[in-house]
């Protein structure tokens, strides 16, 4: 494990123990409280502590290392959702499945085959970054430019990676699909994704869509 | 009891404490970008603890008072005007039911930060308002001063603790990605790029190369990131939460405040630092704002 100085209140970890996923190393570290520290973020190899204030270097790095070693803390209860999508609705759908020298449906079947864990929330609030997928779909490059307004609830593929967009904001994601879900509130501090949870998209047709407008994730 | 927006050009928002705590669910801390400003505009006014305050960029604003309110201008801005008559700024001011409080472009620096006695109420968004953006109309309802007071003006003559003033080099520490990069941010003077707002500001200047990017990691507000076109972009506080670019440095955390005044074509230096130095300065500059603070709250009482 590599530890870093992220300015002169942060430390950022990577090269993390092979046996502890980065939203597992995160959990560790909440959990030893290390004083002075405010907030534990994770992303996909790399996990960072950011402190109140400047402080003793050493000491930090040593409270985190014995965080990291004591391990066992790492029960983070990751949880699992069934994501319903309109495929019908992604605009990229034909465009990406030309690119990829697939039929729509079978974009479709690949996407909706694999579960995804969430690796890394962040880019807007709430917006859960999902890995990997499966090679059928991967390698799809992002816009040259975003788009200026990417609906709510769409479903982007981009690399190895797909994610879900919890608010209309611009995006350079090619849109595979929808989901009628409601992911965010931020109104109500309502972010039910953490990284480490699962998910599964099953694909739904337009009615469907309509019917379930506006649920929440559950 | 209230104050009404009546002109602005520029920008101005909302801004309190901020959103602490939710970086890992994407969500940054925003908050005054010159903080210094803002606790001491919060002070001149007699809140013990720094509100919500405006904070205006790069304009001017023009607030219709309908009853007493005591208001506190730190910052930029170098005069405020109550009606005709003019004051200098960073001072606390009683404006009348009636009068126009008006604060003009500054000659130099960014950004200004306007407090009242109670602070100003807004949304609540993540138990914050800040970034509520304002514009002419608007009505901001604020507490009624309690006793007429004279004009209180604050004499700071130290550049510590003026983040609007100082103009020495932006002092950093190397960031994670610094060791694979042949030059060093400290080897040439930046042009700071118009596209410069509170999620980062854009330097111009030459190319230090570039690398693979990088799958994203956390970042922070002072992260200097470099783009595919070689340059700078100093995140702000309303900045991303991790990124792919490579981060070259960090401004330390005692040079946060000057990054909220640096403005388009303005020039910029870069000074690398130790840890130890960066912890020194910023323990120096929050004795020094302490002290201020402490004198101001026993002239206010």
């Amino acid at each position: 494990m590599v530890i870093e100085n992220l300015g002169d209140r942060a430390l950022l970890l990577r090269e993390l123990p092979a046996e502890l996923r980065p939203w597992q190393a995160a959990a560790c570290l909440r959990a030893a409280a290390i004083p002075g520290a405010i907030e534990v973020v994770s992303s996909f190899a790399t996990v960072a502590v950011l402190f109140e204030e400047p402080g003793d270097e050493a000491e930090r790095q040593a409270a985190v290392m014995l965080a990291i070693g004591a391990g066992g803390a790492a029960s983070h209860g990751a949880r699992r959702f069934e994501v319903p999508v309109c495929y019908e609705l992604g605009e990229d759908l034909d465009a990406v499945a030309g690119e990829l020298g697939r039929t729509a449906t079978e974009v479709i079947a690949f996407h909706t085959g694999t579960e995804y864990e969430v690796q890394a929330i962040g880019f807007r609030p709430g917006f859960p970054y999902l890995g990997y997928l499966p090679p059928e779909l991967a390698g799809v490059a992002r816009r040259p430019s975003p788009r200026p307004r990417v609906p709510a609830g769409s479903i982007g593929i981009a690399r190895d990676q797909t994610g879900i967009y919890p608010e209309a904001c611009p995006g350079g994601w090619a849109l595979i699909g929808r989901t009628p879900y409601s992911i965010v509130d931020v109104g109500r501090a309502w972010f039910p994704l953490s990284p480490g949870d699962r998910i599964r998209f099953r694909s739904i047709d337009r009615n469907e869509f309509e019917r379930l407008q506006g649920e929440a994730l559950a | 009891m209230a104050l009404i927006i009546r002109e602005l050009w520029g920008h101005a928002a909302l801004q309190d404490a901020g959103r602490r705590g939710r970086r890992h669910v994407g969500v940054p801390e925003s908050g005054p970008f010159d903080r210094v400003a803002w606790q001491l505009a919060n002070a001149v006014v007699g809140n013990g603890e720094p509100l919500a305050a405006i904070e205006l960029a790069f304009g001017e604003i023009a607030l219709e008072s309908t009853e007493h309110h005591r208001v506190g201008v730190v910052g930029a801005a170098e005069r405020v005007w109550v009606d005709d008559l003019a004051f200098p700024a960073r001072t606390a001011l009683t404006i009348g039911p009636g009068s126009t409080l008006r604060i003009a472009g500054p000659a130099y620096g960014a950004r200004t930060q306007i407090a009242v006695e109670g602070g100003f109420r807004g949304r609540l968004v993540l138990g914050s308002v800040c970034g509520e953006v304002l514009a002419r109309g608007v009505r901001l309802d604020a507490q009624r001063a309690e006793r007429d007071r004279g004009p209180m003006r604050l004499a700071i003559d130290d550049d510590a603790i003026a983040p609007w003033r100082d103009d020495g080099p932006i002092r950093v520490v190397r960031g994670p990605h610094a060791a694979e990069y042949e030059a060093s941010v400290d080897d040439a003077t930046y042009a700071v790029n118009p596209v410069s707002d509170r999620l980062g500001i854009r330097l111009d200047g030459p190319d230090l190369g570039r690398l693979e990017d990088l799958p994203s990691f956390p970042v922070t507000f002072g992260s200097i990131q470099i783009t595919h076109a070689g340059t700078p972009i100093v995140l702000g506080p309303d900045g991303p939460t991790i990124g792919g670019y490579p981060v070259a440095a960090v401004v330390i955390t005692a040079d946060l405040d000057r990054l909220a005044h640096l403005t388009p074509g303005h020039a910029v230096r870069f000074q690398t630092v130790s840890q130890g130095e960066a912890a020194e300065a910023y323990r120096q500059r929050s004795e020094k704002l302490e002290r201020w603070l402490r004198r101001i709250a026993l002239a206010v009482a």
